[in-house]
């Protein structure tokens, strides 16, 4: 028979969404992995809950601590799934040893990372909502203000994470340990995007840096559109800065990614695991 | 005609000890040489730094004594995180690597190799505790009054307890795979449950029962009573009676529990695969 | 790729891997020193060579997995570096090994992902996803999780993924590799049947295999073509020439050398070599004429001293044709 093929475009979103797609299948076929996504963010907000009942905070910027904690552990995930799905991409197919098949298609190596941003994603919704249900028993009080408002200020959150991950996913081809650099990011992550604590207590020498990272401004601007009842106006500033910082965040990723499969074919590191 | 030396050794002992170094040093090497020193230490070093920087931030304007304890919860952290991620993740990265297979061939007790690698991973929760202990003391101004004996004792009986637990998270791993996502669970629950960031005192009291029967908050608990105020063992006798318990039956435990899940697993003959 | 008569075109390819990490280099090592073949369009084309002479590094720089130091390479008329998107689209790959399939998924759930990422339509996946399973004898575990499935199994799945988008020119990475006899056999029948639609280059080290399924042979050792042409051409230049095997109960530890030096120093001995093994050597030469080199090497062995196990005589093979070219054996 004759083989038929996709336009350029449609081959990157069939390319995308085919990855996701066996993303969840591949990591639904572990019952662990099942329990544990749903289950790690609900204990990561009832942790700091806590932390926040022993230091005596009723509640953090104006908002409830849950409220606050609920926006903050969602940024959590997001980051998380952009890290370790998106960045962590290459690495996976490396540690199953399909990277080598996977280079030697001429599919979008761009749809396959957001491929994995987008199934880690959908992995995850399960946990957004066992999360906002926890946090609302827990006393989070929300004001919508206005609906648009969180809705940009949600996807500009989404967009933050995912050029996260193509920042990272060319850093991972090179290095032979993405786990220990995906693992040294983190941290300091949560407490530059002000996920879980105020970005008021941090001190001032650590705030410049901390708008470099995409998702900071995205999460003030979330927090005050759901917790506060910001507009879109008022939380445009945020909005825009944080899609500023993706974009840069983005192209410097794809660029990455490039050079870097070049220099991994110059050096022979492609598949070395 | 000269008779030849075996190149095997017979003693069970003997194995015993050289599996257990043996796989002290594989991973002891690997961690300091192949990974670079700078290496996970970065990684053991990153995330309890930061998590005390986040803690002490929260704290220092509230109840500074809250502090203390979060440097003696973070550090004993790190000795939580050497159970769940060296001795209950190790097995998987074996099967990743393809040598589980060859470790369960050998004739040395599964004890010998799996302590082994719980030592080797030493390395870097040593350097994260003493981190630990150093930003508490020289950033956040933490004092320590220790009884020195009782912090000895108090802690040997919390890392026995630790391993008899990681045994158990091994045998897990074994039979769910992938460890890793077991060990980030496992984690995020010990967190919650096990006073590392706050008293388990902080808990609402529904969570305090779970967290009794643990032996993490009180391990803690005892420790930074033994370290911070000097406690003698008079009044640190409660949570030694109960850390006592733990350190006897947990191995048993959990030595038992891999036994029986390895026999479950490789009934089900999927020893190998990932 | 119409019209073209090579479908492949290999010029003087070099690979050298650093040693060391991206930082610190400690020297090179060359894995391909100068390689350069060509492959004709719809026939089979064989790299042959022992484990380590650059064959798969070779097979990379034309699958385009890595980039050569230096030479260049053509693959359906698309240079390997420059055009190494449009040489995707034109292989079809398999690389050796059972790894490069997702154990967690399904054999067909595996060819719908891959076919995806070829740019395959919706409808042109599943059409083809079910020829090729049902032609490699898959369709009733098409479902099941491919973990479980044999190593045979596995390297025809690989076949079928690599033939699911119809590409004109296959690269076959040692594909018979760890199998057993059968399923070698149902597997080289399969490649057999891939021309003259498909151009196939088939890496192998297994002699029989390039003599029976390659039209032309590149013998490749450290990093070197040392000899090329179809496998009547490789083997004439052995005609006339029998090997001769002769097994001895002694290692000749410390003294293969000598013993390999004395022998090749005969006059009807074309090559000699000798391996050491578990008990005793294997001592394989090629020669003109078998009667007067037999005479020759026992009458020299015993001054060794050296006692025969066995003494076996064989028509010349491709393996022949290798000792002569490289001065060792195979193995």
């Amino acid at each position: 028979m004759i083989v038929t093929y996709r336009n350029p475009g449609a081959g990157f979103v069939a390319t995308l969404l085919a990855t996701s797609r066996a993303y969840l299948q591949r990591s639904s076929a572990y019952l662990i992995a099942l329990i544990r996504w749903p289950l790690g963010p609900l204990f990561t907000f009832a942790t700091w809950r806590v932390t926040y009942h022993a230091a005596g905070n009723g509640s953090v910027e104006g908002a409830t601590v849950s409220g606050f904690l609920l926006v903050g552990v969602f940024g959590l995930i997001t980051w998380t799934s952009s890290i370790w799905a998106s960045g962590y991409a290459v690495e996976y197919e490396r540690g199953e040893g399909t990277s080598a098949s996977l280079f030697l298609t001429p599919a979008s190596r761009a749809a396959v990372v957001a491929g994995y941003g987008l199934g880690s994603f959908v992995w995850f919704l399960p946990s957004f909502a066992a999360l906002a249900f926890l946090a609302i028993v827990t006393g989070a009080r929300f004001d919508i203000g206005d609906p648009p408002a969180a809705i940009a200020a949600t996807v500009s959150l989404f967009v933050a994470s995912l050029a996260a991950g193509f920042a990272f996913s060319g850093l991972f081809i090179l290095s032979r340990k993405a786990n220990l650099i995906a693992n040294v990011l983190q941290s300091p992550a949560y407490l530059l995007s002000g996920l879980l604590i105020p970005l008021s207590s941090l001190p001032a020498w650590l705030r410049p840096l901390s708008g470099a990272v995409p998702a900071t401004q995205a999460v003030v601007a979330l927090r005050r559109s759901v917790l506060l009842g910001a507009s879109t106006r008022s939380i445009g500033a945020d909005v825009l800065h944080s899609l500023a910082v993706s974009v840069v965040w983005f192209v410097v990723g794809l660029i990455g990614l490039r050079v870097v499969e070049y220099v991994a074919k110059h050096t022979g590191r492609l598949e070395l695991f | 005609m000269s008779q030849s030396i075996p190149a095997v050794s017979n003693s069970s002992r003997r194995i015993a000890v050289q599996a257990a170094r043996a796989s002290f040093l594989a991973k002891l090497r690997e961690h300091v040489f192949i990974n670079g020193a700078g290496g996970y230490v970065l990684v053991w070093v990153a995330f309890p730094v930061i998590t005390l920087g986040m803690l002490g931030l929260l704290y220092r304007s509230r109840d500074p004594a809250l502090l203390g304890y979060a440097v003696i919860g973070i550090t004993c952290g790190a000795f939580i995180s050497n159970a769940l991620y060296y001795v209950g993740q190790i097995l998987d990265e074996e099967r990743l690597e393809g040598t589980l297979i060859n470790l369960f061939l050998t004739p040395a007790p599964r004890l010998s190799w799996l302590s082994g690698f719980a030592f080797g991973g030493l390395f870097e929760t040593l350097v994260s505790a003493a981190c630990t202990v150093l930003l508490g003391t020289v950033v956040f101004g933490v004092r320590f009054h220790p009884n020195i004996a009782a912090v000895v004792l108090c802690f040997l009986l919390f890392i026995l307890a630790l391993w008899g637990l990681g045994f158990m998270f091994s045998a897990l791993g074994l039979i769910l795979k992938r460890s890793n996502d077991l060990a980030n669970l496992l984690s995020s629950f010990v967190f919650l449950l096990g006073g590392i960031y706050y008293p388990v005192s902080a808990l609402p009291v529904w969570l305090r029962v779970p967290a009794d029967v643990l032996p993490f908050g009180v391990g803690i608990q005892a420790l930074a009573a033994a370290s911070l105020h000097d406690a003698s063992f008079g009044t640190l006798a409660p949570q030694l009676v109960r850390l006592e318990v733990f350190a006897a039956v947990l191995p048993v435990l959990g030595l038992l529990t891999f036994g029986w899940l390895e026999r479950k697993v490789r009934r089900r003959g999927d020893l190998e695969i990932y | 790729m119409a019209g073209m008569e090579r479908a492949i075109d290999a010029e003087h390819l070099r690979r050298v891997y650093p040693k060391g990490g991206l930082f610190r280099r400690r020297g090179d090592t060359v894995a391909v020193d100068d390689i350069s073949f060509h492959v004709p369009r719809g026939t089979v084309f064989g790299l042959l060579g022992p484990n380590g002479a650059g064959k798969t590094t070779t097979i990379k720089m034309l699958s385009t997995l890595l980039i050569p130091t230096a030479g260049w390479a053509r693959v359906a008329g698309f240079d390997v570096v420059r055009q190494d998107r449009a040489v995707r689209r034109h292989l079809g790959v398999v690389l050796g090994g059972d790894r490069g399939l997702y154990g967690k998924l399904s054999a067909r759930a595996n060819l719908q992902y891959f076919g995806n990422l070829y740019g395959m339509t919706t409808d042109s996946i599943r059409r083809r996803t079910g020829e090729m399973l049902e032609l490699v004898g898959l369709t009733e575990r098409a479902d099941d999780r491919v973990e479980r499935f044999s190593r045979g199994m596995k390297q025809r799945l690989h076949l079928t993924k690599a033939l699911l988008h119809d590409p004109p020119i296959l690269i076959l990475d040692e594909p018979t590799i760890g199998l057993d006899p059968a399923a070698a056999i149902d597997l080289r029948r399969a490649i057999a049947a891939l021309v003259p639609r498909h151009s196939v280059l088939l890496t192998t080290h297994d002699m029989h295999e390039a003599d029976q399924l390659c039209r032309e042979i590149a013998i490749v050792d450290r990093g070197r073509v040392v000899a090329q042409g179809t496998p009547a051409e490789l083997k004439s230049r052995v005609s006339g020439a029998r090997r001769v095997v002769i097994e001895t109960h002694e290692t000749l530890n410390g003294r293969a050398l000598e013993v390999e030096r004395a022998i090749g120093a005969l006059e009807p001995v074309r090559s000699v070599s000798i391996r050491p093994e578990d008990r005793g050597a294997n001592l394989t030469i090629l020669c003109d004429d078998t009667a007067r080199t037999l005479d020759d090497t026992l009458s020299l062995l015993r001054r060794y001293p050296a006692t025969i196990r066995t003494v076996t005589v064989i028509e010349p093979t491709l393996e022949d044709v290798f000792l002569s070219v490289a001065g060792r054996s195979f193995e």
